[in-house]
């Protein structure tokens, strides 16, 4: 077959082996996703408390710090920019690095840049429970924090821009391009909105408008962009497969582009009726690109796909990643619209692609990764763990999904018919749905533990093998 | 599966994933045309022609009400901002013999038919000697409001003054735009207060 | 793809496109928007907040109210009717009406001709009139007109009954309201033909859905309602219930409804926002809603104490952000009429009513 010829002969003679780009890797890829898995138990943590206080309203009272209206955006906000764009950054310099065959530049500068990354989060989310919060969904950190996020992450983009162009390997494939399409899209939305909503501050409805828009790009571009590089990586890894059907993913890849940024706005009130009902359009029309491209991998595993999730932990969540993308985005195209406004249901569609979509793929990347940035091995070294990781972050993603979307649903109901009290037919009847919830961020931050223990192991298993004592 | 044993790592860890040659297929634009058309016919229906005003399609809101004719507009302005005036020519606008502050109700120079004179008065004042309706007052205190009051403001308590009917005043409106014309028209002496006999050559 | 570049012109482009539709386009649009003056009126809507009250926006925003309560208004329906406020200039009236009131016979016939539910009652001409040769062929009109008219609705089928309300009567005690709850076709047809017979008459309008029917505002929320807040927080979900009306809304249609024990209903209700800042639980014993106890000192301060409902508790004051905070809950109202979304309007007094005098001395 003529597909052999990119496979792993080097491109040219002074391309770097696997192993030498990994061990320029090492430094930066492993901290930034060990901070990412640490914010991820933390913000999950977070999340979990705010999510007791919506039944329980005693719980915590009393102290400013921690009132439910700064946890929640402390949680999301934590979650969204501590965990997942930092683990995105983390598969984005090691796909950079492993499909261009070439050792990543400065990495002592990335790791510098992602230790100021992790200032800004940290200072964005304490800023937050002191009460200086924008009050824009995704985009809460004040100025103080915003401005040094911004500034870490144009080091870190721009060296990996730089590592990108000095590949050896000049054919770019899938995974690359949406990391590309990530590193570039983010900086410019996160200007555009801190600079409309923390600088120029247009008047009115329009904030909330960017607002949204910044969301929707965030969640539908950048995040899930990162989740399909990791799956057009690993799926055809993992099944010992060419990719099928390169065309479709192309066509997949910029449909997406095109397409992607235009929804989200279609529950926004207070605006005039063609920006809900154009949002609500692209809604349905995302699902062509998104169907396109798990057609892709579909066709790239068909038939071996059971063979693979017993014997690959990695490969697990990852289809579970596929699964939870496409029922999101049927769920926000069906379900979308005003008959859910102003529900949890549509709240829950953060988490679900911010830690099922995203999560659930950057999770099973990183357990590839990172035993191979340490001790070499294609596993992290306990597999009992790795399940455990695995299945509490299933039923995590699961409990918060069903439990938000059952307490909207009743919501729903209260909305649209005013004989029903507020207070006994919603309140106190979605207070059930709500403990799911909260059972769901708990066993996502055990799934967080248990990666971040699996963790430890390999770096102590590492520095065992590299200080040679016998353990 | 309890502790893992390092496994030998496969033949092709190392290698990268590969992309089948050749490829593509048609299927997601035709899915894309068709999903396109209806979120066209969607938009269509629901999206009130992208108009700013339009929050939901169906229920139309019908054109303003006409409004109330300018003079109307311009009177009930003008009776609100009259308190700029009436400290000196009372809110009776009866003026007051002793104060030496003329009347307005009933006044020839306020009803006379075109308003150029008593526009001048506003914008700059007067003062020396004034007979109104047959008796003379003279005061210099009055104050100019050329910079004080902009051309609506003193188009609406002109055409106050002017039409108050309590007061036995029906003289008609005056328009922001005559003001203006005699603003610029006046605005070399600008500062100076008139004077009955320098108002004489003014209609 | 080889080339980095063009996969960053696209991606480019593909932002720009979203971002020109969703953010520019938007801006276009509503970015202009400022307070203005209401129809009809030299009132300037939204009005600036007072200190207190853009402080407790402020304070709003830091507790993260916007996190659990909306303030967006949602309508499902709207619409209108006609209601009659003047028979007329003195040119269309006649007199003969019963009490000695004049009478619009033209305004009888288009009266007839929108409501075809009603009676139209022959109008007899009063004998002290037989001789006025400019108003008596008037009612000569009138009668022939009226018969023209039965002769149509015989033709089109349609059946007035015999009995019953007249137009007459209807025209009689002003304002009336001639149609209720119909499209915005009918209502203007009905104003047109209420004008063209010289009345004065206007377009009414019924605004429903659920947020309404709460009580939770008079009409939807719209763009022009935002324009002075900064920033702006909609809130995206109802954990709690919607507060864009907040300030003017009818004891009774709280989530705690309550009757009002007192006169001052300013007060009351300043007082009661009070008591839910400090303990909501005290007002509404399933609210989840945290209480915010650190807004409140028992060091008393040179301003009204607060006490709190059924419990014995020592008074406790509201520092200077929960007198912010409430402050700001009373402005929020969602009843104004803007052009964008008319609200139901009170009937105007029957005489225009003529510009007030300066008080005589």
């Amino acid at each position: 077959m003529t597909t052999t010829q990119l496979s792993s002969q080097p491109a040219c003679a002074t391309a770097p082996s696997a192993a030498q780009v990994e061990a320029s890797c090492r430094l930066p890829v492993l901290f930034l996703a060990f901070s990412g898995a640490a914010w991820l138990c933390f913000g999950a943590v977070l999340a979990l408390l705010a999510s007791v206080q919506l039944y329980t309203p005693a719980f915590m009272e009393g102290c400013p710090w921690v009132t439910y209206g700064r946890l929640r955006p402390a949680a999301v906000n934590a979650l969204a920019y501590g965990f997942a764009l930092q683990t995105s950054f983390a598969l984005a310099l090691w796909l950079i690095a492993r499909l261009g065959r070439v050792e990543l530049s400065a990495p002592l500068g990335l790791t510098i840049a992602a230790k100021f990354w992790n200032v800004a989060v940290t200072v964005g989310v304490f800023g937050i429970l002191a009460g200086d919060a924008t009050g824009f969904d995704l985009l809460e950190f004040p100025l103080y924090a915003a401005l040094p996020l911004f500034a870490s992450y144009a080091c870190l983009a721009a060296w990996a821009l730089v590592t990108l162009h000095q590949r050896t390997e000049r054919e770019l494939y899938v995974s690359l391009w949406f990391v590309v399409a990530a590193l570039l899209w983010f900086p410019w939305i996160l200007s555009t909105a801190q600079g409309l909503l923390l600088g120029w501050r247009p008047t009115g409805v329009v904030q909330a408008i960017v607002a949204g828009w910044f969301g929707q790009n965030l969640l539908q571009l950048v995040l899930t962009g990162s989740a399909l590089a990791v799956l057009f990586y690993f799926v055809p890894k993992t099944v010992n497969r060419p990719l099928a059907n390169p065309g479709l993913a192309r066509a997949g890849f910029w449909l997406l582009l095109l397409i992607g940024g235009w929804g989200g706005l279609a529950q926004l009130a207070a605006v005039p009726a063609w920006i809900p009902a154009v949002s609500g359009a692209a809604n349905f029309l995302v699902i062509v690109p998104v169907l396109a491209l798990l057609t892709c991998l579909w066709q790239t595993a068909e038939g071996k796909i059971a063979e693979a999730w017993k014997e690959n932990a990695t490969f697990r969540f990852l289809l579970v990643a596929a699964i939870l993308l496409l029922g999101v985005t049927l769920r926000t195209a069906f379900l979308g619209g005003t008959s859910t406004q102003f529900t949890f249901f549509a709240a829950a569609r953060t988490d679900i692609v911010l830690l099922g979509v995203f999560g659930l793929a950057a999770l099973g990347a990183l357990h590839h990764i990172v035993p191979r940035l340490t001790t070499g091995d294609d596993e992290l070294p306990s597999a009992g763990l790795a399940d455990l990781a695995f299945w509490a972050a299933l039923l995590g993603v699961l409990g918060v999904g069903i439990g938000f979307s059952l307490a909207g649903f009743t919501q729903a109901g209260v909305n649209a018919n005013a004989t029903k009290d507020f207070l006994k037919d919603g309140t106190v009847v979605i207070a059930g749905n709500l403990k799911l919830v909260t059972a769901g961020y708990a066993a996502l931050t055990v799934a967080a533990l248990a990666f971040l223990a699996n963790f430890g192991l390999a770096v102590r298993r590492c520095c065992a093998n590299c200080c040679g004592g016998a353990r | 599966m309890s502790q893992n044993k390092s496994k030998p790592a496969p033949q092709n860890a190392d290698a990268e994933p590969t992309m089948a040659a050749g490829g593509g297929s048609a299927w997601p634009f035709v899915l894309l045309g068709v999903v396109l058309f209806g979120c066209f016919l969607h938009v269509e229906n629901s999206g009130g022609a992208f108009r700013a005003d339009v929050y939901q399609v169906g229920s139309k809101v019908p054109p303003p009400m006409p409004n109330e004719p300018e003079e109307v507009k311009l009177y009930k302005a003008g009776a609100q901002l009259y308190a700029a005036c009436a400290g000196c020519h009372q809110p009776s606008g009866m003026g007051s013999d002793a104060l030496n502050f003329p009347p307005l109700a009933g006044s020839e120079w306020v009803t006379r038919e075109k308003p150029d004179r008593l526009i001048r008065i506003m914008l700059d004042a007067i003062e020396g000697p004034i007979t109104v309706k047959g008796k003379t007052y003279d005061n210099a205190a009055m104050t100019p409001f050329r910079g004080a009051l902009n051309e609506n403001q003193i188009a609406a308590i002109a055409t106050f003054i002017r039409g108050n009917k309590d007061w036995g005043n029906s003289a008609g409106h005056v328009t922001p735009a005559q003001v203006k014309a005699i603003m610029e028209a006046t605005s070399k002496t600008a500062g100076t207060k008139w004077r009955a006999t320098s108002l004489d050559p003014v209609p | 793809m080889r080339y980095g570049p063009i996969l960053g012109a696209g991606a480019m482009f593909s932002l720009a496109c979203s971002w020109a539709a969703l953010v520019m386009a938007p801006q276009l649009q509503l970015g202009s928007l400022a307070p203005a003056a209401l129809p009809n009126s030299t009132e300037i809507y939204p009005p600036a907040r007072p200190g207190l009250a853009a402080q407790g926006a402020e304070v709003y925003r830091s507790l993260g109210c916007a996190q659990c309560h909306t303030r967006a208004v949602r309508q499902t329906q709207a619409l209108y009717g006609v209601r009659l406020n003047e028979l007329g200039a003195p040119a269309n009236l006649v007199p003969g009406g019963a009490d000695g009131k004049p009478l619009n016979l033209d305004l009888l016939l288009a009266l007839a001709a929108v409501r075809h539910v009603l009676a139209i009652a022959p109008v007899p001409m009063p004998a002290a009139l037989a001789g006025d040769t400019n108003i008596a062929p008037k009612f000569g009109l009138f009668e022939t007109n009226r018969a023209i008219l039965l002769r149509n609705d015989l033709k089109s089928g349609i059946t007035r009954p015999t009995s019953g309300p007249t137009v007459n009567e209807l025209a009689a005690k002003l304002p009336a309201t001639i149609l209720e709850k119909v499209s915005v076709e009918e209502g203007e047809r009905g104003v047109k033909f209420l004008s063209e017979a010289g009345a004065k008459a206007e377009l009414t309008f019924y605004n429903f859905g659920p947020d309404l029917d709460r009580g939770w505002g008079a009409r939807r929320t719209v763009a022009q309602d935002y324009v002075n807040d900064s920033p702006v927080l909609l809130g995206s979900v109802r954990v709690g219930p919607d507060l864009a009306g907040i300030g003017t809304r009818a004891p009774e249609k709280f989530a705690a409804p309550w009757k009002f024990a007192g006169t001052n209903t300013a007060i009351e209700l300043e007082h009661r926002l009070l008591v839910h800042v400090y303990n909501p639980r005290l007002l509404a014993k399933d609210s989840t809603c945290p209480s915010a106890k650190y807004l409140f000192t028992t060091n008393k301060p040179a301003i009204r104490p607060i006490h709190a409902t059924d419990e014995p508790l020592p008074f406790v004051f509201p520092k200077h952000e929960a007198r912010a905070l409430v402050a700001y809950l009373l402005t929020l109202r969602a009843d104004v009429g803007v052009a964008d979304a008319p609200v139901p309007a009170a009937p105007k007094a029957a005489a225009a009513a003529a510009p007030k005098a300066p008080a005589k001395p």
